[in-house]
């Protein structure tokens, strides 16, 4: 009975579609890659191309911040830089047919700097889920004021390590910006986001400033995040970022 | 074979040497049967009832206490048939012959346990320690429990009474993946009536265990498409600490007619983290090591379960009166940074989920009616819950829900009086309210009026019914077989969720137009004993006109953190497979048992297996006990299992290679002279190859994020007792 059972059961062999559609391309601007660099600011065109064995269904396109380091599958994960500004972007759009396009103008906000994944996932009528594709975008923004920092103790790590017999960090920013730089804003904070160091500086709409020597005196041992902002007077601001760690 | 079932009887009936034999009779009552029909005891397989047409195991305090893993369900896996879903560490569900969830009750003195076990990530809010032991009954239970029971039933044993007036249990537990430590400590106190023939009983318990973020052979983990790295395999703030307290008040009295009152309470707290990957779109920030491994951070999960409970039993006439009532109170907080969701917080409160479920039971049977030759139970249940939501995510709205049912069983003697006939009927009435829920949530920056659920008043009505033989054919030979008609209503969570579960990691929907789940299920059961051996062989076919269960559907959630829809849909189904099972004493000292066990199902609908649908299984397991001297004794066992590939997989469902595990253990008692107390020390190790492996059954599969590696558990328990010898 046992067997007879579990025979009529085993026996019944699936005739359904259990074959996913497939992402065959994502072109961004006409370029089919698994990196792009863009404009803050521009109307950028995503052309994605699908297949199916029989009926696709739906395409869902999503956009994300990346600069945590997360992967989808593949690449380093490494920590960079973190985002100026924020994008998130999520759309849903009905498809049909064994190939399908879709085009979407999506447009980049204008006070973006950084890393971005272009996530986009498949489903077929029957709801087989395709392999998903994504695409790293770079967005660049000319109109962010650039920033750089000399700090001592001059080091690659992140963090950067100062022993508790001497918490003192210097830091020294370099800004510029075409239209006019309108301030400059330091901050350290604990990792609970407690305020240890503040300290704001007038740019008097010059396009360089020099900050000139600042040191900030970690009060005890720790991790610290110690950030620079600079703001332009069109409204668009930049961020510098690093963490130190007192032992 | 009778010293086994001489030694079982005088677990039970020993501690009682002073009170009557009617008593006695009142106090097995907790069992579904009088232990005086058990046919074998099984250190591994439980004890089988032979009376009843069902598949009965009982598992006694010996070999409850002999295979405690780090949860309830992981301590039932070893019986053939049974099976953990898992999330994690600490949290499992048991699953019976590939039920689990909404389709298996966990009944506490005919009151089942209500909580929100809709969600596979929610662990069963008890205290393992105050657990002596249990009854699983496999297939149907529903004419006794209701609809609910459609996949089994897991009956908690009362504790067991002291020895003697007063007793005292402490017990340690420890384990080395996550640091758990436990401490439970028990007193009892019992009186005997000066005429009346009576004994009563108190007892408290009390019970808190911690434990630290646990450890997986594991490096990096997927969810919604984005792939995290886990330093060192640990699952950052996954840390627990949990409380208990049991008290309770029984007394029994075989001569009078109020022979059985009881009072219970028992309150149940949980703090649990939740992995930060799994929650809200998962950043490498979040899912970082902050250092310290036994907090509890931010996402955390709060439960709180209270449950008040009263029993009475009583004769009159020839027939034996039950009358049993429950108020449960459930508490379910999942807290969380709203940082990255679609939706909008309303307060400054990181209450993500709040949901509290009140529950009523009131139960009474009519037992013991004498029909000409037939024994039959009348009985009836009403059960109402009221479910409340709050917190800036959604998934259940608030509703309430009102249960009717009535029932009547029966069992006689075949003709020869070889064995017994059983049936039953069974009529039940649901209604379910809600006033639906609307919620703005922000998609691309923009507000958006979201209706996950809308107002809904319904009502379902049903009979179930089974008839089924137990027979011995000769004294080598006994069969059985049950034929059952099931009424399942769709649970809450399947009429009414929406919204992305975080603890199965994907958008769940139900479908407020759902019908009843109706199906036929066919259990047999060929038991084969001898002088050193029991043969068993359980066979089962189930079909399904209607059946329930999540599915994936050709839609992707509109939430941004959501991917593909999965929906509750009804599909006619149909399932076979069973359990067989070798019990061998080939030594007196050495019991060994081997079973195999093997479920197939067929979507009739997609023509695809059901997902989550357990592997073929192997369990090969041997123990040896032996004795220095009168007042030591030892226990040495290993348990291995072979898990085979899955391939019969639903839509969308990865496929699992086969495994093999070796679990081991060992365990020292030592009983004093004069018999006043006791001391148990065991040390149990599972996975002692330390083999990685994706359990088809556990949540975390999805994630590809394989089970536990080897793992030691040392465990301590005294008992002092003033009995006099």
């Amino acid at each position: 009975m046992l067997l007879a059972g579990s025979g009529l059961v085993y026996s019944c062999r699936p005739d359904a579609d259990t074959t996913a559609p497939e992402i065959k391309s994502v072109t961004v601007d006409g370029m089919e890659s698994d990196s792009h660099t863009i404009l803050a600011g521009e109307i950028m065109q995503v052309v994605l191309d699908l297949h199916d064995n029989e009926n696709l269904k739906q395409v869902k396109v999503n956009v994300h911040a990346a600069d945590d380091g997360h992967t989808h599958g593949s690449g380093s994960g490494a920590v960079g830089q973190p985002n100026v500004g924020s994008w998130s972007y999520s759309k849903i759009i009905d498809i049909a047919g064994q190939h399908a396009t879709a085009d979407l103008n999506l447009t980049v906000p204008l006070d973006i700097a950084g890393e971005w994944h272009l996530e986009v996932m498949a489903i077929d009528a029957s709801g087989n889920e395709a392999v998903e594709k994504v695409v790293n975008l770079q967005v660049i923004n000319a109109e962010l004021p650039v920033i750089s920092v000399v700090t001592t103790p001059a080091s690659a790590d992140n963090p950067i390590l100062l022993p508790i017999s001497n918490p003192t960090f210097t830091l020294n920013a370099y800004v510029m910006d075409a239209s006019g730089i309108d301030s400059l804003f330091l901050q350290a904070t604990t990792e609970a986001g407690e305020l240890v160091f503040s300290q704001a500086l007038d740019a008097g709409d010059l396009t360089e400033f020099y900050s000139g020597n600042v040191d900030i005196t970690f009060p005890a041992v720790g991790l610290y995040d110690v950030e620079v902002r600079a703001l332009d007077v069109n409204g668009y601001e930049n961020f510098w970022m690093r963490e130190v760690e007192v032992q | 074979m009778k010293k086994i079932l001489g030694l079982c009887c005088t677990i039970w009936w020993g501690q009682l040497l002073a009170q009557t034999t009617d008593t006695l009779k009142v106090l097995e009552s907790d069992s579904l049967h009088p232990l005086e029909h058990l046919i074998i005891s099984e250190g591994w397989i439980g004890i089988t009832d032979r009376k009843s047409s069902l598949d009965i195991v009982h598992v006694g305090q010996v070999d409850w206490r002999a295979n405690r893993a780090l949860n309830f369900a992981q301590t039932l896996s070893y019986l053939p048939g049974v099976s953990a879903q898992s999330t994690g560490v600490g949290i499992a569900r048991p699953v019976i012959r590939g039920m689990s969830g909404q389709r298996i009750v966990v009944v506490e003195r005919n009151i089942k346990q209500e909580g929100q076990q809709w969600g596979s990530d929610h662990g069963l809010e008890m205290d393992m320690f105050t657990i002596e032991g249990v009854e699983v009954i496999k297939g149907a239970a529903g004419l006794m429990y209701g609809g609910d029971a459609i996949g089994g039933a897991i009956r908690i044993l009362a504790p067991k009474w002291s020895t003697g007036k007063q007793e005292l249990r402490l017990a340690l537990q420890g384990s080395n993946n996550n640091q758990e430590r436990g401490v439970f400590a028990s007193f009892q106190k019992k009186w005997k009536g000066s005429k009346s023939g009576s004994i009563s009983r108190l007892m408290i318990s009390s019970s808190n265990k911690k434990s630290s973020d646990y450890r997986l052979p594991a490096n990096a983990f997927t969810y919604l498409n984005r792939t995290l790295p886990l330093k060192d395999g640990v699952l950052n703030n996954t840390a627990t600490n949990e409380q208990a307290l049991l008290g309770l008040w029984e007394m029994v009295n075989g001569q009078r007619a109020l022979q059985h009152l009881l009072f219970q309470y028992r309150w149940f707290n949980q703090n649990s983290g939740l992995f930060p990957g799994f929650v809200g779109i998962p950043t490498l920030a979040s899912v970082s090591s902050d250092g310290d491994a036994g907090n509890i951070g931010w996402p955390m999960a709060h439960v709180e379960h209270q449950k008040w409970m009263g029993q009475a039993t009583w004769k009159l006439g020839s027939g034996i009166h039950e009358l049993e009532g429950a108020i449960q109170d459930n508490k379910r907080q999942e807290m969380s940074v709203p940082h990255q969701g679609a939706f909008v917080l309303e307060t400054a409160s990181r209450a993500a989920l709040m949901l509290r479920l009140r529950d009523i039971q009131l139960r009474y049977a009519w037992k013991n009616l004498q029909l000409r030759r037939a024994n039959v139970e009348w009985g009836a249940s009403a059960q109402q819950q009221r479910n409340t939501r709050d917190g800036f995510e959604f998934l259940i709205p608030k509703y309430k829900k009102e249960t009717v049912g009535a029932w009547s069983l029966w069992s006689c003697p075949t003709k020869q009086n070889k064995g017994q006939w059983n049936g039953g009927l069974r009529w039940d009435y649901f209604h379910y309210k809600t006033p639906g829920f609307v919620r703005t949530i922000q998609l691309n920056n923009e507000d958006y009026q979201w209706e996950p659920v809308r107002p809904t008043n319904k009502a379902f009505q049903g009979f179930s019914g089974s008839l089924g033989q137990s027979i011995s054919t000769s004294n080598q030979w006994h069969w059985k077989w049950h034929l059952g008609r099931t009424f399942r209503v769709p649970q809450a969570s399947e009429l009414f969720i929406n919204g992305v579960h975080h603890g199965t990691y994907r958008h769940e929907m139900g479908d407020a137009q759902l019908s009843a789940e109706k199906g036929w299920q066919w259990d047999g059961m060929a038991i084969r004993t001898s002088e050193d051996w029991v043969l068993k062989c359980s066979p089962f076919v189930q079909y399904y006109s209607s059946y329930i269960y999540l599915s994936p559907q050709a839609e992707f959630s509109i939430l941004p953190d959501g991917g593909q829809v999965y929906a509750y849909v009804q599909h006619p189904v149909i399932m076979g497979g069973g359990e067989c099972s070798l019990d061998m004493h080939l030594l007196p000292q050495l019991h060994t048992d081997c079973s195999v066990e093997y479920i197939a199902n067929y979507n009739v609908s997609t023509t695809l297996p059901l997902p989550f649908t357990p592997p073929f299984q192997v369990k090969w397991g041997s123990t040896y006990q032996g004795k220095w001297s009168e007042n030591w004794e030892w226990n040495c066992q290993f348990q291995v299992r072979y898990v085979a590939a899955q391939n019969r997989v639903d839509r969308n469902e990865k496929i699992t290679h086969d495994y093999a595990l070796i679990h081991g253990g060992v365990s020292v008692e030592y009983q004093s002279p004069n018999e006043k107390w006791s001391c148990f020390w065991s040390l149990n190790a599972r996975n002692l190859t330390n083999t990685k492996y994706l359990n088809n059954l556990s949540n975390y599969r999805a994630l590809q994020l394989p089970e536990q590696g080897r793992w030691v558990q040392l465990g301590m328990e005294i008992r002092w007792n003033d009995r006099q010898k």
